[in-house]
């Protein structure tokens, strides 16, 4: 527990890693197939990542660039 | 209110057994349809610590952003085409303009995407690739991107390559009339008795990776790890750097910049109609930035056909070690900037949005599938305050059957 970050990242990896013990059947993915379960954003919060991008030094990972640009305004 | 998820669900499910039926009979009926999204953005923004005016001054900004967003599937194809403009009203940029003169100053920003993708259903991969630009006054950025994903046969895990390049050219002059082609860096009206740097041109190499994994049937998971490489002109040739002394500059920086940024991501379905996404983001480069953000966004469905999507974000930076205030740089220093986006700071961003989806039929081939509306409040401990309105409308046109 006191070090949750960690712990989350080798859970993550493991569960890459080792073969997925569970199947799911294809009616069983109802909610894994929820619009809102996917793992992209809509243009909205594609905008909110690009103010990030620019307002912050940093780039958030794992979200499209929207365009090059300068962002320097 | 369970009936009525129950009714979603089964339709849902329907359409998935239909879905598969329709991959396994060999006369295939694929429809050619082509999703509409429209988009406007609307952004608000204030503080006090322009880097054109060397960390002091106003940064009163707003940018209005409509953008068109076009996918047109046909058979196992896609064709994508991203356009828009970003209306840019600045105050800092007037500080910079061969006219100072208005409060004001406009600019614009246009872009467009096109990029193809081709589902190699026999081997569940998806290949892409595609090219696009971006315009302002004193920017044009070109870029290519290919890549794949490719998932696993039960479609429970999936692993993707992106890489991305961009070829940008800093020379100002492109939007105004009296040149119409880029002519030369445009520096602070004061300092330009002389050529501050001997390049113009910005290299970027982008390379993402995404590996998601289906855990059970609520939850998701992924991780996308992110590496970039920049090299040429990093400086914006007019940001202002005071010394000590009183005396101005122009921002200096490395010619080469290596950024790594690593997401790790869950997305979980809670009993009832509640889902939670998290995200971590981790972030490190050369000029000395670590960055790090927690961010959720919980996704209510509050009716079958309306979802509250409430969300925050807090955002911590440790300063770049070229980063000084005004007038706290010394002469003597290789590499300076005072631009405060490069600074130490934390970064609070609440909101909430609004979806509207009810998947309805306007006409016999046009379908409304959403609305939504997002409004966003961003707070930067050193006083940087913004408002971020974002709509989106989603339509799907249906062009005929095969």
């Amino acid at each position: 527990m006191r070090h949750p970050l960690r712990n989350f990242c080798i859970a993550l990896i493991s569960s890459y890693l080792l073969p997925a013990c569970v199947s799911i059947k294809p009616y069983e993915r109802i909610y894994v197939n929820d619009p809102e379960m996917q793992m992209g954003s809509d243009a909205g919060k594609h905008f909110d990542n690009y103010v990030h991008s620019i307002r912050s030094g940093s780039i958030p990972a794992g979200v499209n660039k929207a365009s090059g640009g300068c962002g320097c305004n | 209110m369970k009936k009525k998820y129950l009714i979603v669900g089964s339709f849902a499910f329907m359409q998935l057994i239909s879905n598969a039926q329709v991959k396994k009979d060999s006369s295939e009926v694929i429809p050619n349809k082509t999703d509409i999204e429209v988009v406007y953005n609307h952004y608000l923004q204030n503080g006090n610590n322009s880097a054109v005016t060397g960390g002091i001054g106003t940064e009163k900004l707003t940018v209005y952003g409509p953008a068109l967003h076009l996918k047109n599937t046909f058979k196992n194809k896609a064709i994508l085409i991203n356009a828009g403009a970003d209306i840019i009203s600045s105050a800092s940029t007037d500080k910079i303009d061969y006219v100072v003169s208005s409060a004001s100053i406009l600019d614009s920003r246009v872009y467009l995407n096109g990029n193809y993708s081709a589902d190699l259903q026999n081997k569940n991969l998806t290949v892409n690739g595609g090219a696009g630009f971006s315009i302002e006054s004193d920017y044009l950025s070109v870029s290519g991107n290919i890549g794949f994903t490719k998932k696993d046969k039960q479609n429970l895990r999936s692993f993707s390559i992106q890489l991305h390049v961009f070829n940008d050219d800093l020379r100002w002059g492109r939007l105004d009339s009296r040149y119409q082609r880029p002519v030369k860096l445009i520096y602070p009206e004061e300092l330009r008795y002389k050529s501050w740097f001997d390049t113009y041109k910005r290299m970027s190499y982008d390379v993402k990776v995404g590996i998601t994994q289906i855990l059970n049937k609520r939850t998701t998971i992924g991780i996308f790890p992110e590496f970039s490489y920049q090299k040429g002109l990093l400086s914006t040739p007019f940001h202002r750097v005071y010394f000590s002394d009183a005396s101005v500059v122009v921002e200096n920086l490395p010619g080469e910049r290596y950024k790594f940024a690593l997401a790790l991501k869950g997305n979980i379905f809670l009993g009832g109609a509640v889902i939670i996404k998290n995200s971590i983001n981790g972030y490190t480069d050369n000029f000395g930035i670590r960055g790090a953000s927690f961010e959720n966004e919980t996704a209510i469905k509050a009716k079958p056909f309306l979802t509250l999507l409430p969300n925050v974000k807090i955002y911590t930076q440790e300063a770049s070690r070229y980063f000084a205030p005004y007038r706290k740089h010394t002469i003597g220093e290789e590499f300076y900037t005072s631009d405060y986006d490069l600074s130490s700071f934390r970064t609070y961003n609440v909101g909430v949005g609004i979806k509207y989806s009810p998947q309805k039929y306007l006409t016999r081939r046009f379908l409304f599938n959403a609305a939504t509306l997002r409004y966003n409040y961003l707070y930067r401990t050193n006083n940087l305050r913004s408002h971020i309105i974002s709509l989106i409308i989603q339509t799907t046109r249906f062009k005929r059957l095969e």
